[in-house]
């Protein structure tokens, strides 16, 4: 995110979860939002990318990698495909831990890999650093 | 082909590593019950699958009692945990279980894909008399709860899954973070 629109932010930073898992979608939400952040979910990459669509003020992605529909790394590149969304961090949250993924995510333009379970505080401080509050 | 008894035992050895790492957090006394079918598997309401495809495939299920996985459910909100949040919880645990036996895997030179979990509620849904042939079978005492995982695996090209010359496949573990 550009330093002028961290400035004209007023509302909390908004950030995208994507997961099929509600389980998922639910610890990342209460993580971030207890840290101060808005929280947007969608379900897999196609709903993910619609909702970055119609919310132009997201400010970060969380995304998992095996989903129905639309996969995780799918969205990741048609996230850094298209001009309007290109610049936004996008981290990979997932069970999948090979390396030879995580250098197709960091070759795609993803901003980080997290292998599941979180640390909720790992979480939150690497989003703040990318993001601020 | 079904992996022939010595490969069994490894199979068998990683998945109870892994749902030893993966119920560690749920409760304070954690055990491996010897004989899984003697376990009783009548209070078992819910169980998750989860499917994999590769060089071996096969699936996982884990099958515990409503009060396991509600109980268990790692959102702590104050509101009462929903039926969609216990069926949704049952089938990430079979999802990050599943991670955990690939790690495994990954570690001898085996690679796999997963599918995503799903999960079902029924009655008595747990392990049954006899055991499936081949299956490796597991039920861990959780606190007061029991839970069972069945593992099904086959290997697509001959019957040696996993080979002594195969070089280990590169991974993170549980919990790692990488910022690129």
């Amino acid at each position: 995110m550009s330093s002028m629109a961290a400035k004209e932010r007023t509302m909390p930073a908004k950030i995208l979860v994507v997961d099929d898992s509600r389980t998922i979608r639910h610890q990342v939400g209460t993580a971030l939002s207890q840290a101060g952040y808005q929280i947007i979910e969608a379900e897999d990459g196609i709903q993910g990318l619609s909702t970055l669509d119609a919310q132009r003020d997201i400010a970060l992605v969380i995304c998992d990698v095996n989903m129905p529909n639309m996969g995780g790394l799918e969205m990741l590149a048609r996230v850094k495909a298209d001009p309007s969304h290109a610049a936004l961090p996008v981290f990979m949250l997932t069970t999948e831990g090979k390396a030879d993924l995580i250098h197709q995510a960091k070759r795609s333009g993803a901003k980080g890999w997290i292998v599941k379970p979180f640390k909720a505080d790992q979480l939150v401080a690497v989003v703040r650093k990318t993001v601020g509050l | 082909v079904k992996p022939d008894a010595a490969q069994a035992a490894v199979v068998s050895g990683m998945a109870r590593e892994a749902c030893l790492e993966m119920f560690a957090s749920f409760a304070k006394t954690i055990a491996l019950v010897e004989d899984a079918q003697a376990a009783p598997a009548g209070v078992h309401d819910i169980a998750s699958f989860i499917g994999f495809t590769g060089p071996v495939r096969g699936s996982l299920m884990v099958s515990g009692s409503r009060e396991l996985f509600r109980t268990s459910y790692p959102v702590r909100s104050g509101k009462e945990v929903g039926v969609a949040e216990i069926f949704d919880w049952a089938g990430e645990i079979a999802n990050q279980l599943l991670g955990r036996i690939k790690r495994r895997f990954c570690a001898v030179g085996v690679d796999f894909r997963a599918s995503t979990p799903t999960a079902i509620g029924g009655v008595a849904i747990g392990l049954h008399r006899p055991g499936r042939e081949g299956a490796c079978e597991l039920m861990l005492a959780v606190g007061p709860h029991c839970v069972a995982v069945c593992l099904e695996v086959t290997s697509i090209a001959d019957d040696r899954m996993f080979k002594e010359a195969a070089a280990p496949i590169d991974c993170t573990s549980e919990g790692d973070m990488v910022v690129f």
